[in-house]
């Protein structure tokens, strides 16, 4: 099971490589398959480049782009998103959200992504579930009708936006209770 | 060509700026100081009267090393040398045992509360009280003095570990609970070094203490080489005034030297990736 924080939660003290690395460390692998795991994530996510960084020199997309290689390494079967990318900036995230939906592609896991996006929530997701506040509990499910792999240009079709349309309506009559 | 010239000379004038702008101030309390000391020194009555019969009390600075050569020198030489040794031990000690005691405090509240009372009782316990005790035990030796070094140095790195090693992120902490990390781990691959910063700041204070732990060691024991202290007690004690504040500036030096190798040391081991560094 992979888990990617609100913040990207990275180490100061260790290169980007090293981040990566670190889960894999607490469980033993050694470090030479270890390196070359790291690496191999930290590339997917293209930060190849930056792997000798420390997080300090790197920008907050980069820092949740290290922090998707950390969790990526160890090959999870389910993703645990807790609204990973609400502190960086539009342009970023949706550059992040395109980066997710290809590692989506090449290696299968299924996600539980928390946002408070509501295109995010739509460009990403086969479901949607929205949640009701104060006693948390599942108010309505979406089903979302395209089809993987999805490109930008989804984002401007009329079904995209009915699709919003529609959570963006459950969501105001929840707060209207 | 013209336009490189006149960069190059732009170029010189920024350096030159930031030159002054580093050395100005510290220049200006320089003056001020030695100003201070030429008042005192012409000032205070009968500073420079043989006639009187009594020596010198402070020489003005331009006089300091008028009595430094042959004998005096090479005791002052040796006596450096030695409270050199004496704060190193004291402070590789206390550094040892102050990390230990920090860790071990980390890991309970019970603890950290038990101790506490006496690592204050320890450092303000006036070091006259448990000479005799002292004496006793280790005897009046270079042991002694260096068991005085760790007493005055080992607080800060004590306190300072502890608040580094409580002071770790919550949601770092929160990545090793969800890989069911022990605490051995944890310590080493999490707290240790969120808690660097802090300890290194710690360790620079105590450089200093430990300095100040090898001259007072000298005052209360007497055996063995004599260091820096017991240097200017002597020269005290024969009023030779220039020889006394020349030994007092080589305890400066010292110190001076422990603070700047522990921030140069600081700065290669955390300052890559800490933010918050201090430069020296």
């Amino acid at each position: 099971m992979g888990f990617v924080f609100q913040d990207p939660t990275l180490l100061p003290w260790r290169t980007a490589l090293r981040n990566v690395e670190t889960l894999l460390e607490l469980r033993g692998v050694n470090a030479t398959d270890r390196r070359e795991l790291a690496f191999n994530a930290l590339s997917s996510v293209g930060l190849a480049d930056s792997a000798n960084k420390y997080p300090r020199q790197l920008s907050g997309g980069m820092k949740m782009r290290v922090s998707l290689a950390r969790s990526l390494v160890t090959q999870p079967k389910l993703f645990l998103f807790d609204e990973p990318f609400a502190a960086v900036d539009e342009f970023a995230r949706e550059q992040l959200n395109d980066d997710l939906l290809a590692l989506f592609a090449s290696a299968k896991f299924s996600a539980v992504f928390v946002t408070h996006s509501i295109s995010e929530a739509v460009y990403l997701s086969q479901r949607v579930i929205i949640m009701s506040a104060r006693p948390a509990s599942i108010a309505h499910i979406i089903e979302i009708p395209f089809d993987y792999p999805r490109s930008p240009e989804i984002r401007y079709q009329p079904d995209f936006a009915k699709c919003c349309g529609t959570i963006a309506r459950h969501l105001r009559q929840l707060q209207n209770i | 060509m013209l336009w490189n010239n006149r960069s190059a000379s732009q170029t010189a004038a920024e350096y030159m700026k930031s030159i002054i702008r580093r050395y100005f101030g510290p220049g200006v309390v320089l003056i001020v100081f030695l100003a201070g000391w030429y008042a005192l020194a012409y000032g205070l009555e009968n500073n420079f009267s043989p006639a009187s019969g009594t020596p010198m009390i402070i020489p003005p600075p331009h006089r300091l090393f008028e009595d430094i050569y042959g004998i005096t020198r090479t005791k002052i030489l040796i006596a450096f040398w030695i409270s050199l040794k004496t704060s190193l031990v004291g402070l590789t000690l206390a550094t040892s045992i102050g990390l230990v005691l920090g860790i071990v405090m980390a890991q309970a509240r019970w603890l950290e509360r038990a101790l506490w009372p006496y690592l204050i009782a320890l450092q303000v316990t006036p070091i006259i009280a448990i000479v005799p005790l002292m004496i006793k035990l280790v005897g009046s030796n270079f042991a002694a003095r260096v068991l005085v070094t760790v007493i005055i140095s080992i607080f800060p790195i004590i306190s300072n570990t502890l608040f580094g090693l409580h002071s770790t992120p919550k949601n770092m902490h929160d990545l090793f609970t969800l890989q069911r990390s022990g605490p051995l781990a944890r310590l080493l691959k999490l707290q240790l070094p969120a808690a660097s910063p802090a300890i290194f700041g710690g360790l620079r204070i105590s450089a200093g203490l430990a300095v100040i732990g090898a001259i007072v060691g000298d005052f209360f024991f007497a055996k063995g080489d004599p260091g820096l202290g017991k240097l200017i007690t002597q020269f005290f004690l024969n009023s030779q005034a220039g020889p006394m504040f020349v030994t007092a500036l080589a305890a400066t030096l010292l110190g001076l030297m422990l603070f700047i190798l522990f921030g140069l040391l600081n700065k290669r081991i955390v300052g890559r990736w800490y933010e918050g560094a201090i430069s020296q």
